[in-house]
């Protein structure tokens, strides 16, 4: 047994016969001291010396945090004071156009666009918002010979030719692919019912990954379920904060937002400007040899052929570049470009005679234009890129698996893609087709942009001098109304309440413009629904008070034109419908890189022939024309 | 173990199932059909009377069903309701009224029939349908997870610097490349090092519907010589981009039926297919209604929509709004009861491009800290500032609520443009049912927007399928925003928004997931079309009513046994998502192949999905389940779970009752 008194006996014995053994225990015993010491020691608490910083910035007077300085009762009167904005925002047409005036802002739009229905004569749309004009189709049949039914408000289906499907390749409504994708659905059902990861790969999806990567030559590619989700996530997954990307200012919203949500640092080049990429790449090289840190990735982004513009990107440059600098990675979205460009239809690569892996990195393309089906894909050559993305690309890895129908309609037309690679050729021919009978037949305002007659995007914009002319003529339209508007609610404050009304001054006084207070007045006019009549008769109250016609400050002119040349292209568009061409006028968001004027999008097909073309470019030219080349409104005009 | 597993017939052919279970009872599979009113009540309110003779009632309904009592020994028979014993009545229109169990009776019946003891311990449970489970980490259990990972994060680590080593060994003098890696060696060393291990337990393809039964193509691994010997084969040849038309046809495991054709993977890829298919119970598919597979055949009306409208219609909505697509809009916001619906062509798309549109700078975004990835997506694309609030914790929501908008915005304290609370209805890897009630409460006290995402629960919770608002009782139109896919229930793909008209007008124009997204391929749109009306009734039948009835009785059921087998669940007890908690990591890859080797398929998930020590099985509950899938399930489960010690709450039965206590909150 061991007590404690036999322990000191043993160590008494051994002290007695060691000596040196008392430095050893005395060592030990500082030890021991320093343990129990640093156990007595307050806890090292971060939040305590958090609070007693901020206790010392209060004392200094510096701007202090609230939060736990607040007492409850403090917290409670700072919630029941807050109000909240609206979960839904006013459309941003409307706070954009008159930002220190978003009370009559709304009905300020609604002016804007009603006034271009008149300005343009086309009375009859003056009724509606642009929103309204926007929701009033609906298509109710596609075909495999490039045409649609679209149904106008008015219930009437009108057959119509299909310029608004980016349907390149002509493999919509092909009848091979549906028998397959008949098959399928039999086979398979319709949805997946789980992620790729989770028992929702099907056999199909193994085959459609399959035919893509021998489609584009490389052993291996990676199948998402949706288009837009496959650039976002594809981008997210190799570009880390810290790294630098070089993305042209035109590439689309997906890329956009993949680049957003990588965090990292994007250099924004000029639209298809190799001087200035190259430019930019050399000063961001300057910088980095300064930093000496480890090199950072760095990717040039770009689009085949911009959903923007419909422009080809300059690859064959970008890839000489990149052979230059050997620490930049080319990442292409060829989804405009499949089954178009390239004698194969491999995209805008193919057609510079580009190879994935020596002159391109990583290429992301959406299924839903040539291919005809929903989906996305992305290669690359180094297998890490697929291989990667299955666990970090969002889209693949927390997505439902595309519907096995899907990727067979996939598998299929690349199959006809590949037996068929006239179509591209049939294609291009169109693109070129069509660019040529609108660029000889439409006025000279308007613009048929695309720097390639192989591109099968054909945007048309309205020249800056025309759209600057419109918008003035708009203008003096909005501010006969305005004043109109005035001198209605005077008249109807003077009828309703006593003459000495002060109200009744100010409207009068203030009609020339959009102050405040006709704000209000403006808002209670359109409630009591004057508003809508007065659309019908805008032009009369135009004619009526044309005079003075003074440019109001209170209006943001980029907006302002924006609207008008909106609302022109949906009027256009809606002739188009009536006349049989079915077009389409891409909206952006307000938060995109680059906010382009507004544009009629045509998209050429391989299905469609040199005569719907040519009537469709002729009907095209006509109503432009029509709707643009009116005399602009002389004062004569207005006054009739 | 894997001779022992019985055949399991597709529900088309009960009788013959039935009749192999008879004549192997080593098995214990046996279809009986149980009438669903009592099924229901399976597990009902604690009654805390007994019954008198409520042993014996089951066995006299089955000798009046006409099946020998003596044989007709089920598994597990839902028990007796008093009032049937009592009154001697079937009525099942009464029977919603009537406690149902009792632990008393329960050990009575128990005993009767030669049930394991915890199975009647476990009845002294209280189940209440709306109660959540919390995963209570055994320590020991904890501490090996985590040494666990210390250990393979150091093993990965000495194999790098090995890897590193023979590198530089082969090229003393090698420059450093002036190429930085597509990945430095950080970003995919969870992958390389951990994921790679077991990666077979994830990805594994079918070749059939997702429907209740999976046929699962066999794989094996290459390893990594063979791999680069593959590689230099190829190199030898001269094919730089080969992808060598090898087919491989597909067999069932156990009848040698052709199944097809598949590819064969790539040199570089680590997997090969064998060309065995086995047949499954699938326990993973996101098929809670059995739309998956649709009696009789996809419906005329999908393939006419392919007929007139193609597969796609490669337009964005300006272009591309086709009258299918309208008509789902019109139909979707009558059924979770909005005024109007937009409908986007991918679920996660619908989060990751519509809450920009709700909030933005200056605003708040207050989110659960389980919520899905679209929605982290969404929030972080918005640029409003991310708060997170602690998982389904209506206190904690009011706690961050208070002191941001006390605080306001950050440095600035200007006040928040808005605040936008996200849920999820049920959240996928927890089987958490949203506690509506409460968080709606608060949101409502603070002037927040709520945002529910219903993925897993619309069509799922509920008693006619609305969803998780039905679920709690709150009223749909108190609810800002209500989002959903129709990926799960319906059995198709992408997702709704719904809200009131002018909200969902904004989201036509002015969100990403209208003006840049190509529009839902029409016969999917059909789909939803089909299955919508079948649950709401709108078709005239009752299919969709008897579904989401067999659903609940299915998941009641289920949580039930696992509960009684000892293994620990998480989440709502009512919910159609089941997870077992696994912890080690070693546990997922051996749960995963056990289970799948006995023909169960189950998913399995660890870290980075869950947090580090929390690794389950997810068991996704189908109405497509008859009683004698889960009965097999179970029985595989139970297997399983006694050969990884999986049954970490089976010692605390007898002790206390700490599984269905809260995390301590």
């Amino acid at each position: 047994m061991l007590s404690p008194l036999s322990i000191l006996h043993f160590l008494s014995s051994r002290l007695l016969t060691q000596p040196t053994l008392v430095y050893h225990l005395l060592i030990e015993g500082a030890f021991a001291v320093l343990v129990v010491y640093l156990f007595l020691q307050k806890a090292y608490a971060p939040e305590h010396q958090h609070r007693a910083r901020r206790k010392l910035t209060l004392k200094r007077g510096a701007p202090a945090g609230v939060g736990d300085d607040l007492t409850e009762a403090e917290i409670d009167a700072l919630c029941a004071e807050w109000v909240p904005e609206p979960l839904v925002p006013s459309p941003v047409e409307n706070t954009t156009l008159s930002p220190h005036n978003d009370r009559a802002s709304e009905a300020t739009v609604q002016i804007v666009q009603t006034a271009v229905s008149v300005a343009v004569g086309a009375a009859d749309s003056a009724r509606m918002t642009s929103r309204e004009m926007r929701d009033a189709f609906v298509v109710t049949s596609l075909d495999a010979s490039g045409h649609c039914t679209v149904q106008t408000q008015d219930r009437a289906a009108v057959h119509c030719v299909n310029l608004a499907s980016a349907n390149y390749a002509g493999l919509l409504g092909h009848d091979r692919i549906r028998e397959a994708c008949k098959r399928t659905l039999k086979k398979y059902g319709c949805g997946a019912c789980g992620p790729r990861g989770f028992y929702g790969t099907t056999d199909v999806h193994l085959w459609c990954e399959h035919a893509i990567a021998k489609f584009m030559h490389t052993p291996e590619a990676i199948l998402y379920s949706f288009g837009p989700a496959t650039s976002t996530s594809a981008i997210n997954a190799f570009a880390k904060k810290g790294d630098i990307v070089f993305a042209d200012e035109c590439i689309n919203f997906p890329l956009q937002n993949g680049l957003q949500l990588s965090r990292s640092t994007v250099v924004w080049f000029r639209h298809n400007d190799l001087d200035d990429l190259e430019h930019r790449v050399a000063a961001i090289e300057a910088i980095a040899r300064k930093q000496r840190r480890p090199v950072a990735r760095r990717f040039i982004v770009v689009e085949g052929v911009y959903a923007l513009t419909g422009d080809v990107a300059p690859l064959d440059g970008i890839a000489a570049l990149r052979r230059t600098h050997r620490n930049l990675r080319f990442f292409v979205d060829e989804s405009h470009a499949l089954g178009v460009l390239g004698s194969q239809g491999r995209g805008a690569c193919e057609h510079f005679g580009l190879e994935l892996g020596r002159d391109v990195d990583i290429i992301v393309c959406d299924m839903g234009h040539a291919l005809a089906t929903v989906g996305g894909f992305c290669v690359g050559d180094e297998p890490a890129v697929v291989d990667h993305q299955r666990l970090s690309g969002a889209g693949y890895c927390f997505s439902a698996a595309q519907p096995p129908y899907l990727a067979q309609a996939g598998i299929t037309a690349l199959e006809i893609l590949a037996e068929e690679p006239q179509r591209t050729q049939r294609v291009r021919d169109n693109a070129a087709l069509l660019r040529g009978c609108l660029r000889a037949r439409l006025p000279p305002c308007v613009v048929v942009e695309g720097n390639s007659d192989a591109s099968p995007l054909i945007c048309l914009r309205v020249r800056a001098e025309a759209a600057q002319a419109l918008t003035e003529r708009v203008l003096h339209l909005v501010q006969a109304t305005g004043r109109e508007l005035g001198h209605r609610t005077a008249r109807s404050h003077s009828r309703e309440a006593t003459p000495s009304d002060d109200n009744d001054e100010n409207s009068e006084a203030d009609s020339s413009e959009f102050g405040d207070d006709d704000a209000l007045n403006l808002d209670a006019a359109i409630t009591d629904a004057a508003m809508r009549r007065l659309h019908d008769a805008t032009a009369k109250v135009a004619a009526a008070t044309a005079q003075g016609l003074a440019v109001p400050g209170a209006f943001n002119t980029d907006a302002l034109r924006q609207l008008v040349l909106e609302r022109l292209w949906l009027i256009i568009r809606e002739r188009l419908v009536r006349h049989g061409v079915w077009a389409s006028v891409p909206q952006q968001l307000p938060s995109e890189h680059l906010l382009l004027p507004p544009a009629l999008a045509l998209h050429v097909s391989a299905a469609h022939t040199r005569e719907m073309l040519e009537d469709a470019a002729n009907i095209v030219a006509d109503t432009a024309a029509a709707v643009l080349a009116r005399p602009p409104l002389s004062l004569g005009d207005l006054c009739k | 173990m894997g001779g022992s597993k019985p055949v399991v017939e597709g529900p088309a052919e009960p009788a013959a199932a039935a009749a192999g279970g008879a004549s192997a009872p080593s098995t214990s599979v046996r279809r009986y059909q149980v009438p669903n009113a009592v099924n229901l009540l399976a597990i009902g309110e604690y009654a805390g009377d007994e019954a008198p003779g409520g042993g014996d009632t089951w066995r006299h309904r089955d000798e009046r069903r006409g099946e020998p009592a003596g044989r007709a020994e089920p598994l597990c028979t839902p028990p007796p309701s008093p009032s049937l014993s009592r009154s001697g009545s079937t009525s099942l229109s009464s029977a919603r009224r009537l406690p149902s169990w009792s632990p008393a009776r329960e050990r009575a019946t128990a005993s009767a029939r030669k049930m394991p003891k915890r199975y009647s311990l476990a009845a002294q449970y209280r189940f209440d349908e709306r109660k959540e489970l919390y995963a209570e980490v055994p320590y020991i259990t904890a501490l090996l997870t985590y040494a666990m990972y210390a250990m393979m994060i150091i093993i990965g680590h000495v194999r790098d610097s090995v890897r590193k080593m023979g590198r530089w060994l082969r090229q003393p003098d090698g420059e450093p490349s002036e190429r930085a890696p597509l990945l430095a060696d950080f970003e995919d060393f969870y992958t390389r090092r951990m994921y790679r291990r077991i990666e077979d337990c994830w990805s594994r393809p079918i070749c059939s519907k997702p429907g209740a039964h999976i046929d699962v193509v066999e794989r094996r691994f290459r390893t990594r010589a063979e791999r680069q010997r593959l590689l230099q084969q190829q190199w030898l040849k001269g094919e730089r981009h080969a992808s060598p038309e090898q087919l491989v046809e597909l067999h069932m495991h156990e009848t040698g039926e052709y199944r097809g054709l598949l590819p064969q993977t790539p040199c570089t890829a680590a997997q090969e297919y064998t060309g065995q298919v086995r047949r499954c119970l699938n326990l993973s598919s996101y098929n809670y209604l059995g739309y998956a597979e649709v009696p009789g055949g996809i419906g005329d009306s999908v393939l006419q929509a392919l007929e007139r409208y193609g597969v796609s219609v490669c337009a964005a909505r300006d272009g591309g709004f086709t009258a299918p697509l309208r008509q789902l809009e019109e139909t979707v916001a009558r059924f979770v009861g909005k005024e109007a619906a937009i409908v986007v062509g991918m679920g996660f798309a619908t989060n990751s491009m519509i809450l920009p549109a709700l909030v933005g700078k200056g605003g708040l975004l207050v989110s659960d800290e389980l919520n899905h990835a679209s929605i982290v997506a969404g929030a972080r694309s918005s640029g409003a500032k991310i708060r997170v609030f602690r998982h389904n914790d209506a206190k904690d929501l009011e706690r961050v609520l208070r002191s941001s908008i006390a605080e306001g915005q950050p440095r600035t304290h200007r006040p928040w443009t808005k605040v936008l609370v996200v849920v999820e209805g049920i959240y996928s890897m927890e089987g958490a049912v949203c506690n509506l009630p409460e968080i709606l409460r608060v949101t409502h006290k603070y002037r927040a927007y709520l945002f529910v995402d219903e993925a897993h629960s619309i069509g799922a919770l509920g008693a006619t399928g609305r969803g998780v608002c039905e679920y709690t009782g709150v009223n749909a139109a108190e609810v800002d925003v209500l989002m959903g896919t129709f990926t799960k229930s319906f059995g198709a793909v992408g997702g709704y928004v719904a809200g009131s008209a002018e909200l969902v007008r904004h989201l036509r124009h002015a969100s990403a997931g209208a003006l840049h997204t190509t529009t839902m391929s029409p016969s999917s749109a059909m789909q939803i079309l089909y299955a919508m009306r079948q649950i709401s009734g709108e078709d005239g039948t009752d299919v969709g009513r008897r579904k989401i009835a067999q659903l609940r009785d299915n998941s009641l059921y289920f949580r039930r046994r696992l509960i009684e087998l000892g293994v620990q669940t998480i989440g709502t007890i009512g919910s159609p998502v089941v997870p077992i908690m696994l912890y080690i990591p070693s546990k997922i890859a051996a749960f995963s192949r056990e289970c799948l080797r006995r023909g169960l398929a189950i998913v399995v998930v660890g870290f980075p999905a869950t947090p580090l020590i929390l690794s389950r099985a997810r068991i996704c509950l189908s109405a497509a389940h008859t009683r004698a899938d889960l009965d097999f399930a179970l029985q595989v489960i139970d297997e399983v779970a006694d050969l990884l010690l999986l049954k970490y709450s089976k010692h605390r039965l007898n002790g206390k009752r700490t599984t269905d206590k809260a995390k301590g909150r």
